[in-house]
């Protein structure tokens, strides 16, 4: 009865904490759901500028400049949101309609089909997600080592052991998963283009040959950097450089 | 008859309507006769006048005159109904003395008051012809032909080496000393070389000219404007015309009449052609700066657009305009470089200019007009616009700008927010589809760029069990090497408590004394019995010792052991002899069992 009170009171003393995230969110919903977009927008902004994220503020916001008409942003922040949760269903969706509305139609460099597979296994889950599967599976190796040493049967030696072997690859991959989930976050090297248009030339310069034209809201991987110009790369392979102004790093 | 009245009454009306008008009065006299030749003096004016007086001229005799005659001129435009008299005085004038004269003003009176006209300048000049009244005749008439002195035509140009694209006149002139009738075949040169602009001619004017003493009908039959578009020596190919001559011819009149009713002159056609002209044609020098298109001469610029500031999808005017006198029909629109998103017409062009002796003289205008697809702010380049200057015999580059044009999002684009619109891209498969709602529910927020992975706690998770495994391992290990330990010091414990027990017996042993040692056998062992399992030795004796030790987890050998060792005590007690070896071997025995026991027993 003691220890249970105890428990109510620390959470309860937590409760002002958690309370103050949700009222912002709240706040800034209720924005939303009345049709405010802009000032939506601007919470969530608010939120984020407190150094704190989650899928769900990036999918908000995606959404609130969206609805005020504001396209690159909104594919910025629904790519952001999908860095965070790539497993997130919602998001891939809106993203994907606010691209198709998007000037520049791209074609896609198809990958090998093993890559593919990979990658789509991948994004199930985010960083944390894989990490926490890769503690779980490595527990339960050193759980099937013990097994497979103290035990004194030959039956339960030999099924730990394969067992043991089976949960040590899988470890190593979703070790794999959770670093590369990671990495995307640390080095994010897409870009999403600001400008109304913007003409890519061929060199860093101002007086480069004009090699293509893209619009608003295309997603670019940026490749290099030289001072205020960006050596960017289309989904379709092609390559060229822009000023770092009109794009807007993921 | 009522409306015949009033039209009367208004013509008389209309002097009075008509404006006044400026007084003017002019003379007119041909600019070179010939000595001893008649000609006409005239002088107009277009009001009554009276009393007009000539000057003193002392090369000329006035033979004849003042005719006067009147002529009205009434002009109806829009409406403005204009009324003119001209008086014409008309003088019949010889010349008498060879040079350029001066004839003063003469002066007339109108309304009280005197004017006088303009000055007037008349050439005199000498005819060779030997009978001046005889001029159109000549001496060949019964060949029916004239030779090339009695008429001939020249080409001349303005200048003999020009550079390309620069402006050449070409001038044809008539020189003749016969009545000409009319012209009935030309033939002109191909010029495939030269872009060529025919120079606006009226009536050809005619005037008279001595050359190398003879005296000519000189007029300028046509005016070319030639734009060499090749470099290199030209050569201008003749112009051949064929004239018709009215040429008398003396006829042997059979009656009177024929000579009065039929005429004496004869039309004769006479081919004539011009001398070739080689001209030099310099090629521009220098490269063509950028936005070089083609002209030449002496050029202006002018650069309009309609608006710099606009929303999407619509439309800008920039004009070019290009002034100045060169070639203006050769002149290309200059290229303006729009930002590669702008929806790009080809330019309309417009002329106004007129072909003048130093070129094509007036403006062309280009209009460009541009629609801005997409928002932002543009930066059109500096519209450059260069021509070749003759003159300096250098390129000259004219620019305007750079051009700053602002376009805002237009009204088109802004239902975006709410519906998918059809027209924003190519394929777009759905109509009415739109994003999915918000996620309302509690989630948590957690500080940008936290990872478990990488993390200490990560780490930690994963080291854990694995330390606790090797934990266990170790642990495990030493246990196993402990319990080998633990046997051997039970059993040297066993040995020491048997020997214990045994010690009494032991010296008993080394005494002899058979009795007391077997006594003190069986009383050590079921002391120890009793001891080791805490129950008092009236309650053990040899029928129950063995289910107790059994239970004790002893073996059966060694329960086996310890119950002979009694059997054998209780019967060596009363036996009467009994070797001192068997002594020693029940001591041993003795000893062994109860480490045994010691060993595997169990409360």
């Amino acid at each position: 009865m003691r220890r249970a009170i105890s428990i109510l009171l620390a959470l309860y003393m937590l409760l002002p904490v958690m309370a103050q995230e949700d009222q912002r969110l709240e706040k800034a919903n209720e924005l939303y759901t009345t049709g405010k977009f802009e000032d939506a927008s601007k919470a969530y902004e608010e939120i984020l500028k407190t150094g704190v994220e989650n899928p769900q503020i990036y999918y908000n916001l995606g959404n609130s400049y969206y609805k005020s008409g504001l396209l690159p942003q909104a594919i910025l922040n629904y790519e952001r949101g999908k860095l965070l949760a790539p497993q997130d269903k919602d998001i891939e969706y809106n993203l994907e309609l606010s691209r198709s509305q998007t000037i520049d139609k791209l074609e896609k460099v198809g990958d090998f089909f093993l890559s593919r597979w990979v990658g789509t296994l991948r994004d199930k889950a985010d960083s944390d997600i894989w990490a926490y599967l890769s503690i779980a599976l490595f527990t339960g190796v050193i759980l099937m080592l013990f097994l497979f040493y103290f035990s004194r049967t030959a039956a339960l030696k030999k099924i730990s052991f394969f067992v043991g072997i089976l949960s040590l690859f899988l470890f190593i991959v979703s070790f794999s998963f959770s670093y590369k989930q990671k990495q995307k976050l640390v080095n994010r090297q897409y870009a999403i283009i600001f400008a109304p248009s913007v003409t890519v030339k061929s060199s860093p310069d101002a007086s480069g040959t004009e090699i293509f034209l893209l619009h608003e809201g295309t997603k670019v991987k940026v490749v290099d950097t030289l001072g205020e110009w960006r050596q960017i790369e289309l989904s379709d392979g092609n390559k060229g450089w822009l000023n770092a102004s009109t794009i807007e790093g993921i | 008859m009522r409306r015949k009245l009033t039209s009367i009454v208004l013509l008389f009306l209309l002097p009075l309507i008509a404006f006044a008008q400026q007084t003017a009065f002019r003379g007119k006299a041909p600019q070179a006769v010939v000595l001893n030749d008649k000609f006409q003096l005239s002088y107009t004016i277009n009001e009554d006048a009276t009393d007009i007086r000539l000057p003193q001229m002392e090369a000329f005799n006035i033979l004849m005159g003042p005719s006067i005659s009147r002529s009205y001129n009434i002009s109806n435009i829009n409406g403005k109904v204009t009324r003119e008299t001209t008086y014409t005085y008309t003088y019949i004038l010889k010349s008498s003395k060879i040079g350029t004269f001066t004839i003063a003003p003469a002066t007339i009176s109108v309304k009280g008051k005197r004017i006088e006209s303009n000055k007037l300048t008349i050439q005199v000049i000498k005819d060779n012809n030997s009978t001046p009244s005889s001029r159109n005749s000549t001496p060949n008439a019964a060949s029916g032909t004239l030779s090339s002195q009695e008429l001939f035509i020249t080409n001349t140009v303005s200048k003999r080496s020009a550079y390309k694209g620069e402006p050449i006149v070409l001038t044809t002139k008539i020189y003749t000393q016969v009545n000409l009738d009319g012209i009935s075949d030309k033939k002109d040169p191909k010029l495939p070389e030269f872009l060529i602009q025919e120079l606006k001619s009226g009536n050809i004017a005619w005037s008279v000219k001595n050359i190398n003493g003879k005296t000519y009908n000189v007029g300028v039959f046509e005016r070319k404007l030639l734009f060499p578009q090749k470099t290199g020596k030209i050569t201008i190919e003749p112009t051949e015309i064929e004239f018709t001559v009215k040429k008398r011819v003396a006829r042997r009149s059979t009656s009177v009449f024929d000579n009065f009713f039929e005429s004496n002159y004869r039309l004769v056609k006479q081919r004539v052609k011009s001398k070739p002209i080689t001209l030099t044609i310099k090629p521009q020098s220098g490269i063509p700066p950028e936005g070089f298109t083609g002209g030449v001469g002496d050029l202006s610029m002018k650069v309009t657009t309609s608006k710099t500031k606009l929303k999407t999808n619509e439309s800008i005017t920039f004009k070019v305009v290009i002034s100045g006198t060169g070639n203006h029909k050769l002149i290309t629109a200059p290229k303006i470089k729009f930002p590669a998103d702008f929806d790009e017409f080809d330019p309309t062009v417009s002329n106004k200019f007129k072909n003048t002796v130093a070129g094509m003289k007036g403006t062309k205008t280009f209009e460009y007009l541009v629609i801005p697809r997409h928002p932002g702010t543009y930066t059109i380049p500096p519209v450059k616009f260069s021509f070749f200057s003759p003159t300096v015999g250098k390129y000259k580059t004219l620019s305007y700008g750079p051009i700053n044009i602002e376009v805002e999002k237009g009204d088109g684009q802004q239902q975006l927010s709410n519906v998918v619109s059809a027209n924003t891209r190519e394929s777009v498969k759905f109509l009415g589809k739109d994003i999915r709602f918000l996620k309302t529910g509690v989630s948590k927020l957690k500080p940008a760029g936290t990872f478990l992975f990488g993390s200490l706690t990560y780490y930690a998770s994963l080291i854990t069990p694995l330390l606790i495994f090797i934990l266990l391992y170790f642990i495990n290990r030493k246990k196993l090497k402990e319990r080998s330990n633990v046997q051997l010091l039970k059993t040297k414990k066993a040995n020491t408590v048997a020997r214990k027990r045994l010690k009494l017996s032991a010296q008993y042993l080394k005494s002899g004394k058979k009795e007391q040692f077997y006594e003190e056998v069986l009383r050590a062992l079921w002391g120890y019995i009793s001891d080791k399992l805490s129950i008092p030795a009236s309650e053990l004796n040899r029928d129950n010792i063995r289910s107790i030790l059994e239970k004790s987890t002893v073996n059966i050998e060694v329960i086996d052991a310890f119950i002979e060792i009694l059997d054998t005590c209780e019967f060596a007690r009363y036996a009467p002899s009994s070797e001192s070896g068997e002594k020693d071997r029940l001591y041993n025995s003795t000893l062994e069992t109860i480490s045994k026991i010691e060993n595997q027993i169990k409360r």
